[in-house]
């Protein structure tokens, strides 16, 4: 047993410890919280030994494997895989989760579960971590569910709330859409491969595998919210803003990217899986930047961003970049995560309130967050030497340089100049200004747990992105050489973004609209979507169920039609035979009749 | 002969339309006594002259008693005739144009089976037809062969007549 | 009334039965009807009222008509054939009419309208009469005739009397008038089952006679003539309203009870002979009578009319009416079905 694994066990073991206290008297103690943060920042800490391992070593990947149990011939074991991917990602989740935790713990002070809050925070990050070491499927699925469901539970933190409920059932019900994908792959690999174990898969490489593909995709599409799975990612902005940060940064949602960036070697000799994979995430990054452009919520405008990051880590992948996907899942929990805090901040301070337009000139009051914000959100832009830049650059580099589908690069560079516009409008209504919030608000930022937690997370946005890119030597060849305006491409248009977005602002700063365009009521309703899917097939669904069900099967033909119908029919042939009058005369008259009828019957 | 007969069995209708058609009981009864008066004279003319003579006389005469009651017991004092109710007047008006279109139809010599009965041939009608000279008429004949063989038939005809008056008298008895 | 009139009437009654039953000759059989006929006037007239007069009234309208008819057929028949003979009745026409009569005379269905009416408008004791015995003659005659009796005449309207039972029954709260229904229905049963196996019909005469009786005889205990009455069964008599709902079911016919066996045998007769579209609609329409024999059950075993506390009570007073006959009645009309295999000379 080398160091490799040693640690990282070491690093999981760390984790689980405050879990297993659960049962005992420190889980009751109000000192909870910062033994959880401590034990993440250890935690974070021996990870970095294997990281830098890895990095001196320049190992490939070091497989540990236990034995668990075997099922007829299926061997499942414990297995983890310590790889390029698991050992640079588990110190980021570290460490972001470390400034997450920290900035919990001035967050959510109040909350009389603050204990039971990071404990789910601990597990949210545990079975994360499952899902990165995981080696074969059947590990990959238990972190899979974990983190599903601990985002679950952890949207719906603020349960009394009908709306953090609704979201927490979205979110779960949407992963259990993706779900379906996964489980049928799983259901694919167990046919075709005999085997879960992510190596022997590829290995055995089986034929026609663009079933299970598809079924990833659609595990990948409903887990990172790509584009008809995605309503849940916006909603999900119910939960504590911590929770937004773990969810949108480092854990879960990169969970779909990080399975295909897993099963890469499968998707590269499958085009069809990879043009899918490109055109579901161009059109994500698009569209979810659409709808980022005029929402008024600032978490709903940085939850629309993360949107359409993924998309772009989507769209890496379709053009067969993994690499430069998980380069910029990195980079992107860096300044997300920040991002997020700062807002986390921007709500706090200003009691609550998280609609845009009502803030303003903050860049006096909170210059703190202000300098977090402008640092997160030009990172995010991808501006140069930022931590953004180094994935982001690379990924528009090798997008535009390589013979991919140009309405998906089109779509991919305008969504790009969107993140921009969307950041620079968060940064025109929040900071400059003058204040539209309410007077007499007891502003105040200098909170040793805050501060702390953003400064990390500042440098990592700064510097993470150069120490990444610097130190790890990328697997797939970037592109070195290319013409002037391919290379400036993200550039050009990230400042095209810029100015224009600043214009417009200023320009319609003033403005009202008697009435809203059709364009702008398209993006702030989040193109109708969640209008058309959430209301039309369930009104469709029970319509039709009531109807068939309830009205036709039940009501008309099992009541009214047979005992109903029977019950009636009766009363009336009841009522109509002994409806007698006592006259002799008609007796007579049916006498005749009935005679003479008979009569000609017989005759 | 048979078209004293047929006028007859037409008058026998006439009558029994007459008491049909609902006047008041007084004309009822008037019509009943001459079907009944004509329904004898048709029994005669078929030749059961001992028959049609005891209906006369034992049906007729206790029928001319309960013709005489109701008269005098009659409390109407202007009785309906045929002629005072435009429904009594309709319905004779029908009766006996129906009865003409029957009579007109018979003699056109249309042959109407009707009830298994062939009324276009009225020979047929003679039941009692005499054939040869014969020591004593069929119906005599009849009439002592009933006390002679059926006398517990007459026993039973005779309880019966008793059972009827009985029967009679004792629902009307004290009301 | 006299007893001794009373008396007198009933032998005649019985007399006219006895005459029509014995006898060979038309003119005797028909003398009998009549005299059946007129001595049942005065019994039906026995509790004098305009009700019962108005029912007696009906009642003579109606058997005078059927007794005219047949009269009629008689006369045709003898023209046509030359005899008196009752068992030869070569023509249909005479023997349609005469069918035709004598089904006015059971009660049956396209004629069926006086029985309700007139049963119900006399007492107790003369609507059993009523119910029973007068069904004995022209059944008799029936039985005698059947041969040359058209068959698709016979099962229409036998299946009428079943339907107009069942559904007319379930329209009433009037015991006798319910029952004079369930009379018509089981006419319908004993019509049907006549060409097939005419001792059948006699079977189902007898069970029919002594459930129908018990059924009178328990009602005359309690002097109740409707279901609102019988539902003060239960503190007067308990047991009797036991028996009631026994012999209720066995006049519905279910299976433990004597009452299942006429309905047994004519729908296993039946489709012996290939028929079985009949018997499973006279099954089903059966089940209309047995819905209003379970309201009676349910009215007389379930239900608690509105009374004192005193009324209560009265279970604990003996009962002073006592009928002798009551309890051999029910017995037979309830637990006789056992004795099935021995009906087996029957077939």
């Amino acid at each position: 047993m080398n160091l490799f694994s040693s640690f990282t066990l070491i690093t999981l073991t760390i984790l689980i410890l405050p879990i297993t206290l659960t049962p005992s008297q420190i889980y009751n103690s109000t000192n909870f919280p910062h033994y959880v943060k401590t034990t993440v920042s250890y935690a974070f800490m021996t990870s970095m030994v294997p990281a830098m391992m890895f990095m001196h070593l320049g190992h490939e990947a070091v497989i540990s494997n236990w034995h668990w149990m075997t099922i007829h011939t299926l061997k499942l074991s414990l297995s983890f895989k310590l790889d390029y991917f698991s050992l640079v990602f588990m110190p980021v989740a570290l460490f972001v989760t470390w400034s997450i935790m920290e900035f919990s713990l001035w967050y959510m002070h109040s909350d009389p579960y603050i204990n039971r809050f990071f404990k789910y925070l601990l597990l949210f990050l545990i079975t994360m971590m499952i899902l990165v070491t995981a080696n074969n499927l059947f590990q990959l699925f238990i972190g899979w569910e974990g983190v599903g469901m601990m985002s679950f539970l952890l949207i719906g933190w603020w349960y009394g709330r009908a709306d953090a409920n609704t979201a927490a059932l979205q979110a779960m019900i949407y992963n259990r859409i993706g779900d379906v994908g996964f489980v049928a792959a799983m259901a694919w690999f167990l046919l075709h491969s005999n085997s879960w174990e992510l190596q022997q898969i590829f290995l055995a490489s089986p034929k026609n595998d663009t079933l299970p593909l598809l079924g990833l995709l659609l595990a990948a599409t409903g887990k990172s919210a790509q584009f008809g799975l995605h309503p849940w990612l916006p909603s999900a902005m119910e939960g504590p803003t911590p929770v937004s940060a773990l969810l949108h940064s480092s854990t879960m949602v990169v969970a779909g990217v990080f399975l295909l960036i897993r099963f890469h070697p499968l998707m590269e000799t499958n085009p069809l899986t990879l043009t899918l994979t490109l055109c579901i995430g161009a059109i994500t990054t698009l569209f979810t930047a659409i709808c980022a452009l005029t929402q008024n919520d600032i978490k709903k405008i940085i939850a629309f961003s993360t949107s359409s990051q993924l998309g772009l880590m989507m769209v890496t992948i379709g053009i067969n970049q993994p690499h430069l996907a998980f380069l910029h899942i990195c980079t992107h929990a860096f300044f997300k995560a920040m991002l997020f805090m700062c807002s986390g901040s921007i709500i706090h301070s200003l009691g609550d309130e998280q609609d845009i337009r009502k803030m303003g000139g903050l860049y006096k009051t909170l210059p703190f967050t202000t300098t977090a914000l402008i640092i997160g959100s030009l990172a995010l832009t991808g501006m140069p030497f930022l931590t953004g830049f180094y994935s982001k650059d690379l990924i528009i580099e090798a997008m535009s340089t390589s013979y991919t589908n140009a309405w998906a690069l089109l779509i991919t560079l305008a969504a790009t100049s969107m993140t921009a516009v969307y950041s620079t409008r968060i940064v025109f209504f929040v900071l400059l200004g003058q204040p539209r919030y309410p007077m007499l608000i007891q502003i105040n930022e200098n909170n040793p747990f805050l501060i702390n937690a953003i400064k990390r997370l500042i440098l990592g946005s700064i510097f993470a992105g150069f120490m990444i890119s610097s130190n790890l030597t990328p697997t797939t060849v970037p592109h070195m050489t290319m013409p002037h305006h391919l290379k400036f491409a993200a550039l050009a248009i990230t400042l095209l973004g810029f100015a224009l977005a600043m214009e417009l602002s200023l320009f319609t700063y003033h403005l009202k609209f008697d009435f809203p365009l059709y364009t702008h009521k398209f993006s702030n309703m989040l193109g109708y979507y969640p209008t058309i899917i959430h209301r039309s097939p369930p009104f469709h669904v029970l319509n039709t169920s009531q109807n068939l069900a309830s009205t036709i099967m039940d009501l008309a033909w099992l009541e009214k039609a047979i005992p109903k119908g029977l019950a009636s029919m009766q009363k009336f042939a009841s009522t109509s035979i002994s409806n007698q009058k006592g006259m002799i005369k008609l007796y007579s008259l049916s006498f005749l009749i009935s005679l003479t009828l008979g009569l000609l019957l017989t005759i | 002969m048979m078209y004293v007969v047929f006028m007859m069995s037409v008058l026998f209708v006439v009558g029994f339309i007459g008491f049909s058609s609902k006047p008041s009981p007084i004309y009822g009864g008037l019509g009943l006594i001459v079907s009944g008066g004509v329904g004898c004279g048709v029994v005669v003319s078929l030749g059961g002259s001992f028959l049609g003579l005891m209906v006369f006389l034992v049906y007729l005469g206790g029928m001319m008693v309960v013709f005489g009651y109701t008269t005098a017991m009659a409390t109407d004092e202007y009785p309906e005739t045929w002629g005072s109710n435009v429904v009594v007047l309709g319905a004779l008006i029908t009766g006996l144009l129906m009865e003409g279109v029957v009579v007109v139809y018979l003699f056109s010599g249309g042959g109407c089976e009707l009830v298994g009965l062939d009324l276009g041939s009225l020979e047929n009608w003679m039941v009692f037809g005499e054939e040869g000279g014969e020591y004593i008429r069929e119906d005599y004949v009849g009439g002592s062969s009933l006390y002679d063989r059926g006398c517990w038939l007459m026993l039973m005809s005779g309880w019966m007549l008793f059972i009827s008056v009985f029967v009679v008298i004792e629902i009307t008895r004290g009301r | 009334m006299n007893p001794l009139i009373f008396s007198m009437i009933l032998m005649t009654l019985m007399l006219g039965t006895m005459a029509t039953m014995l006898s060979s000759n038309w003119l005797l059989a028909w003398m009998g009807l009549e005299m059946n006929m007129l001595a049942m006037i005065p019994i039906l007239t026995m509790n004098s009222n305009p009700r019962s007069t108005e029912a007696a009234t009906k009642y003579f309208l109606a058997q005078s008509t059927a007794s005219m008819l047949l009269m009629m057929a008689i006369l045709i028949n003898f023209m046509l054939s030359g005899q008196w003979t009752i068992t030869k009745l070569p023509n249909v026409v005479t023997s349609s009419m005469a069918l035709a009569a004598l089904m006015m005379k059971l009660g049956l269905a396209p004629f069926h309208f006086w029985v309700p009416e007139v049963t119900q408008g006399t007492s107790l004791i003369s609507g059993a009469i009523l119910l029973t015995w007068q069904k004995l003659a022209p059944l008799s005659i029936l039985y005698q005739i059947i041969p040359s009796i058209d068959i698709n005449l016979l099962i229409i309207s036998g299946l009428l009397s079943i339907l107009v039972g069942g559904w007319g029954g379930l329209n009433q709260t009037q015991l006798r008038k319910i029952l004079a229904y369930s009379s018509i229905a089981h006419m319908g049963w004993m019509l049907i089952i006549m060409p097939y196996n005419p001792s059948l019909t006699i079977l189902n005469l007898v069970i029919y006679i002594l459930m129908t009786l018990s059924i009178f005889m328990i009602l005359m205990n309690n002097y109740s003539t409707s279901t609102s009455t019988l539902s003060l069964l239960w503190n007067n008599t308990p047991m009797m309203m036991i028996m009631l709902m026994i012999t209720l079911l066995s006049l519905g016919g279910l299976p433990p009870l004597s009452g299942f066996m006429p309905k047994w045998l004519i729908i296993y007769e039946l489709t012996k002979n290939d028929n079985i579209i009949l018997p499973a609609s006279m099954a089903m329409f059966a089940l209309l009578n047995l819905y209003f024999y379970m309201r009676l059950i349910y009215s007389s075993s379930l239900t608690m009319f509105p009374s004192t506390n005193n009324m209560k009570m009265k279970w604990q007073f003996t009962n002073p009416k006592y009928l002798t006959l009551l309890s051999p009645l029910i017995i037979l009309s309830t637990l006789i079905l056992p004795l099935t295999p021995t009906l087996s000379i029957l077939e």
